[in-house]
């Protein structure tokens, strides 16, 4: 099964110092690790929603989190169990707290699949963060409108990629705090606004963001756009 | 050979509460679908009331059982076979013949249930229903809440183990001992809102007995776990005294003024020998029961070890710092050196988070006043206890000891 891995801080994080470079190897050498890339600090954070006409663009995060994701990795496990044993070897496992997510596959249709890319170089520059909102009128996004964002974006070059996840119901939590394994239910941080989907983004950031207020989950949810570490020296 | 129908019933019945898990957990394990073992289960036992009552209970009623739910499942499966084309489904459940051993079909049950990526309300509802076939109904009797809630936990818990993709086994020998733990504490859970429910002054006999009987089997499947002993001999010796803690008006009776001849002697029997088992190995189960035993051992109040009670409570602290378990060694403390010395370890508890608003706090000061004849102060305790209450029952206890401080108070 896939999973998303979002490596987020924690106030409540102890000291860490094993390298995160072993935790790549070890799990990309076990076919487990596909990708993941670490992000800029949440404060650079482009928060995107469309309500009716209204087209919403701030600077920050959508909340005042305490805890903020700081990474993804998408991971192909043979079930949570294994899920969880890779997230609980991660260092931020210790230093912060890691949500595992079941992805769910989304088809789309025929073209709009993900842009295959190498290793851990930075697919993209961006990562645009889908969230639920439950403060916003309802509103389901029509999956034809969602194919020819997706479309648009592979022709133009903005879109390179994306992961529908399953509702945070789903979402599993893992801690380690005073040497014991925290395994619980929920995601990273108590918030309504739950990730509901990643997707890659390319361009100049006024690219990405204009990319962003077209996107039809950004009419019902919230869209924030987050800076990947490019430089990885 | 015909059976008479009571007698049908009530193999049923006991089969029922045997069996269940064996049958829900084969059905799981061969097609990996929970809401099929459910109507699969079902679909077993409502089979075998008229089979039985005309062909006669079969040798192995638990084997009867588990067939017909697998050749259930078979069928459902051939059928959606033949609708998806999932060919591979079925092959693997005829390719299933040989039945896995009950005790391992159980612990794969009850382990799954009790994953600790799912909410701890939902591990209990999905434990209760799935391993020991207790109707939602029931669930909800038992909990005090809505049926509905008993579903959606359930359902949710279902949804969560298919989508997360939770795996249906016992853990690996390196996690083994790290989920057991989650294990015991769900059946912990159950003991204590049959012990001592939530809303009050009855105790519901019926959860107790599910809980023990839950806690028996992960000890006779896990038996190189002590802490699995430690539990079930923890639940044998606090039901044990299940006849004498109330009195006759459902008052509480605190341990010291139990009457030790209503003590059920041959759990005490049990509890006991499992005590002695599992505590050399110490864990936080092993060590409370081995503090249960210490009590049990004592033909009357007056005689108890308080010295050794004193030393167990040291060694649980040592594994973890907990205000609530060092409060109960203050009190073991007063009954072993008098009551200064109680009033003392008190104090030198300071005042933990944990303790905030807790009632055993004020009343074992209260007590240790009352001892050293401080009767205003005792009162004074007395009457914060009483105001923190979490029920009726404690509450009247404090009224009770309260009046008998007399005028003084």
């Amino acid at each position: 099964m896939k999973y998303v891995l979002f490596v987020a801080t924690d106030p409540a994080g102890e000291p860490a110092d094993e390298n995160p470079e072993a935790w790549v190897e070890k799990w990309n050498d076990r076919g487990v690790r596909v990708e993941g890339m670490r992000l800029k600090p949440v404060t650079e954070t482009t928060t995107v929603r469309v309500r009716g006409d209204r087209v919403l663009v701030t600077d920050g995060p959508f909340a005042e989190t305490a805890e903020w994701i700081a990474g993804y990795d998408l991971i192909e496990a043979a079930d949570l169990d294994e899920a969880i044993e890779v997230a609980a070897s991660h260092p931020m496992a210790t230093g912060g707290r890691i949500e595992i997510r079941p992805v769910e596959p989304l088809d789309l249709g025929p073209g709009t699949g993900n842009v295959p890319h190498e290793g851990d170089a930075p697919a993209s520059r961006f990562l645009g963060i889908l969230r639920t909102d439950p403060g916003a009128p309802s509103f389901t996004p029509d999956p034809a409108a969602v194919a020819h964002w997706v479309l648009d974006g592979l022709a133009s070059g903005r879109y390179l990629g994306g992961e529908h996840l399953r509702p945070v119901q789903d979402a599993t939590l893992v801690r380690r705090r005073a040497g014991e394994l925290l395994i619980t239910d929920g995601p990273y941080a108590d918030v309504q606004e739950w990730v509901s989907g990643i997707v890659f983004i390319d361009g100049e950031r006024e690219e990405a963001i204009d990319y962003l207020t077209r996107c039809p989950m950004a009419r019902s949810g919230i869209a924030e756009l987050r800076e990947f570490w490019t430089d990885l020296s | 050979m015909t059976t008479g129908p009571a007698e049908v019933r009530a193999t049923l019945a006991e089969a029922h509460r045997g069996e269940w898990g064996v049958v829900f957990g084969t059905v799981v394990r061969l097609t990996g679908d929970w809401e099929l073992a459910e109507d699969c289960a079902q679909d077993a036992f409502a089979r075998a009331l008229p089979a039985w009552e005309r062909d006669g209970v079969p040798r192995r009623p638990g084997a009867w059982l588990v067939a017909a739910a697998r050749n259930r499942a078979l069928d459902v499966l051939r059928r959606r076979t033949t609708e998806r084309g999932k060919l591979a489904e079925a092959a693997a459940v005829e390719a299933a013949r040989e039945p896995a051993p009950p005790g391992d079909e159980r612990l794969r049950l009850v382990f799954t249930c009790c994953h600790p990526a799912l909410p701890i309300e939902a591990r209990v509802a999905l434990t209760l229903r799935a391993v020991g076939g207790l109707t939602t109904r029931e669930i909800a009797r038992a909990f005090l809440i809505g049926e509905d809630t008993v579903s959606q936990r359930i359902l949710r818990a279902k949804r969560k183990i298919a989508a997360a993709g939770i795996p249906y086994r016992v853990p690996p020998p390196g996690a083994r001992s790290e989920r057991l733990g989650g294990v015991l504490a769900v059946i912990y859970l159950v003991f204590t809102e049959g012990y001592a429910p939530s809303d009050g002054n009855t105790t519901r006999d019926a959860l107790a007995e599910e809980a023990i009987r839950l806690a028996r089997l992960v000890a006779a499947e896990a038996p190189d776990e002590p802490e699995a002993r430690g539990l079930l001999s923890l639940l044998l010796l606090q039901h044990s005294r299940r006849a004498a803690r109330l009195d006759g008006d459902g008052g509480l009776v605190t341990l010291e003024h139990q009457d030790r001849t209503r003590w059920d002697r041959a759990l005490v029997v049990e509890g006991v020998a499992l005590a002695r088992e599992a505590a050399p190995a110490g864990g936080p189960y092993a060590i409370q029961a081995a503090i249960a035993a210490q009590h049990a051992l004592a033909p009357v109040a007056a005689a108890t070890d308080w010295g050794g009670i004193v030393a167990l409570y040291d060694r649980l602290l040592a594994l973890r710092t907990n205000p609530v378990v060092a409060l109960n060694r203050a009190v073991a403390v007063g009954m072993r050196d008098g009551p200064q010395a109680q009033l003392d370890a008190v104090d030198a508890l300071g005042a933990p988070k944990e303790l905030t608003g807790n009632h055993a706090l004020p009343a074992v000061r209260a007590d240790a006043l009352r001892r050293l004849g401080r009767t205003r102060d005792a009162a004074k305790m007395y009457r914060v206890a009483k105001s923190v209450a979490p029920n009726e029952a404690i509450a009247r206890e404090y009224a009770r000891r309260l009046a008998e401080l007399g005028p003084g108070g």
